[in-house]
């Protein structure tokens, strides 16, 4: 069963939100740049008016205003273009299960299901684009394929707010034409290296000899070639999809270096209990520590060692962090930032080999200790229970070990 | 996976408000129903009177092309006028021209 999988594209999303917002820019050129008060920063979407003056995304402000006088900058608002994003992406989610966010603007919707065709994709496809642009006031390209890579290449052939359909029997006819470089993944330094080899389009790409292109381009080269043949088969993820974790790590950079090794008990501590804390909230025990620090001169070292047992205790976790610490790191002090992370992970109901002689019943309460913790910390606060050696220097005991990360945009190989 | 220990509790910050001729941010008063859903039933603008909503004939997710913004549209009918109010969350404005907007807080 041929699936069919929509990539939704918001246009220009960006400018499109800031003109939504502000009546009296629509019939202008608008661009969102960075920081303009700083005669720095650079332009980060436009609109048609300004795509018509020539501005390109990327290229500074001050050259996009020489191009186009009129142009009308306005700073990102963040928040913003974030809340639009989750709206979009309620939207569509009132269509499939699987949708897969590719940055704020994109997503990818999978409509694959007993009887669903193609014509019903584009269908569907022609009610979001119209729902969208209805109720929340932007425009959205939408393409519809029977791959993620094609319908991607879809959203981008016509644009604004329209439709466009690749089947996937007569997908040849209409994209094989296409330039090489409108494929995800052939970028300028790939498209440079297929044209010595004179494959200018996507149809060039598809027929080339394999063990030509493994040979220029390696393994990547065979996975573009199945892409322009229509043979990606990678999974539109569930709404619920989380990565499998392999590690789970956190490193500082304090506020002033380490210089003694009190400090780095005291730094290694803080960041034991972080990681402990991250492991018994995913369920996982690990049997490996790693310890990483990096010079004032931003010469980063790591080593690792396995545990007898797998923990979840940030004791035992930063005794050895302690231990690795002295007989690797302890001559290269002072250190600018360090970090702990632990791998070979195994979940924490999973059965454990008792010691008969060893300590069982301690580490039983201790773990239920730290489990209690983590529930007053919760409540009240990270900086409500903390350890006598994180007190031992006041500058230290601010720092908040576990920080946000979320970047943009998520690769596209995240599964 | 996002994780955010806070140190201070985040203060609840306010709403940014964008001005512009046809947009009028007001206060409300209104029924928040056991299924979720927001009724509003008076309106007023900072120092202004109370504007009764007489009905709420229709209400969807739209943007609010004349004003600038996006968010829940109520069509209220107020008296023999009908206007929009907005939840462009967490902010509230009327979108109205100068007419309607003089006729509908003068209560004429």
């Amino acid at each position: 069963m041929s699936r069919v999988i929509l990539h939704c594209d918001a246009n220009s999303f960006y400018a499109a939100v800031e003109m939504l917002y502000d009546p009296s820019i629509r019939d202008k050129p608008v661009a969102v740049g960075g920081s303009v008060e700083a005669r720095h920063g650079i332009i980060l979407t436009k609109n048609q008016k300004a795509k018509a003056c020539g501005i390109r995304t990327g290229e500074a402000i001050w050259q996009a205003r020489q191009k186009c006088p009129g142009l009308v900058c306005v700073p990102p608002d963040y928040p913003l273009y974030v809340r639009f994003s989750k709206k979009m992406r309620r939207l569509y989610e009132q269509y499939s299960d699987r949708v897969e966010s590719f940055g704020l603007d994109e997503a990818w919707i999978d409509l694959t299901n007993p009887g669903v065709t193609i014509a019903d994709g584009e269908r569907i496809a022609h009610q979001i684009r119209q729902r969208v642009k209805e109720e929340l006031g932007i425009t959205v390209s939408v393409g519809v394929s029977f791959n993620k890579i094609f319908a991607k290449l879809g959203s981008d052939m016509k644009k604004p707010d329209a439709v466009t359909v690749i089947p996937p029997d007569s997908f040849r006819e209409r994209i094989w034409r296409l330039p090489a470089g409108e494929l995800l993944y052939v970028g300028p330094s790939t498209q440079r290296k297929l044209a010595r080899m004179n494959v200018r389009t996507i149809g060039d790409l598809a027929q080339l000899d394999t063990g030509v292109i493994q040979y220029c381009l390696g393994k990547n080269g065979l996975l573009l070639k199945a892409y322009a043949n229509g043979l990606d088969e990678s999974p539109v993820m569930p709404v619920d999809f989380r990565a499998a974790i392999k590690s789970v790590g956190n490193s500082t950079t304090p506020p002033h270096d380490i210089a003694t090794a009190e400090d780095a008990r005291c730094i290694y501590y803080l960041l034991a209990e972080s990681v402990a804390a991250r492991l018994r909230q995913e369920g996982f025990r690990a049997r490996c520590v790693t310890i990483s620090a990096r010079t004032t001169e931003l010469v980063t070292r790591s080593h690792q060692r396995m545990l007898k047992r797998p923990t979840n205790l940030s004791g035992e976790i930063a005794a050895m962090a302690m231990q690795l610490f002295h007989e690797r790191f302890g001559d290269g002090l002072p250190y600018r930032s360090v970090g702990i992370s632990c791998s070979h992970l195994t979940l924490d109901d999973a059965p454990i080999q008792l010691d008969c002689l060893g300590d069982e019943d301690r580490r039983i309460a201790v773990e239920s200790m730290e489990r209690s913790i983590d529930d007053l910390r919760r409540r009240f606060g990270h900086q409500v229970v903390q350890r006598g050696v994180v007190l031992t220097d006041r500058g230290f005991a601010d720092i908040n070990p576990v920080e946000d990360h979320t970047i943009h945009p998520v690769p596209f190989f995240s599964g | 996976m996002v994780y955010a220990f806070l140190k201070y509790t985040l203060l609840e910050v306010d709403g940014v408000q964008r001005q512009s001729p046809c947009k009028h941010y007001v206060k409300v008063r209104a029924d928040h129903l056991l299924s979720g859903r927001v009724r509003p039933l008076m309106f007023r603008t900072e120092d202004g009177p109370t504007v009764i909503i007489d009905a709420v004939e229709d209400e969807r997710e739209a943007p609010a092309l004349k004003a600038g913004g996006q968010g829940m549209r109520y069509l209220c009918r107020v008296g023999e006028r009908h206007v929009f109010l907005f939840y462009d969350e967490p902010l509230w404005f009327i979108e109205a021209d100068q007419v309607l907007a003089e006729a509908i807080f003068s209560g004429g």
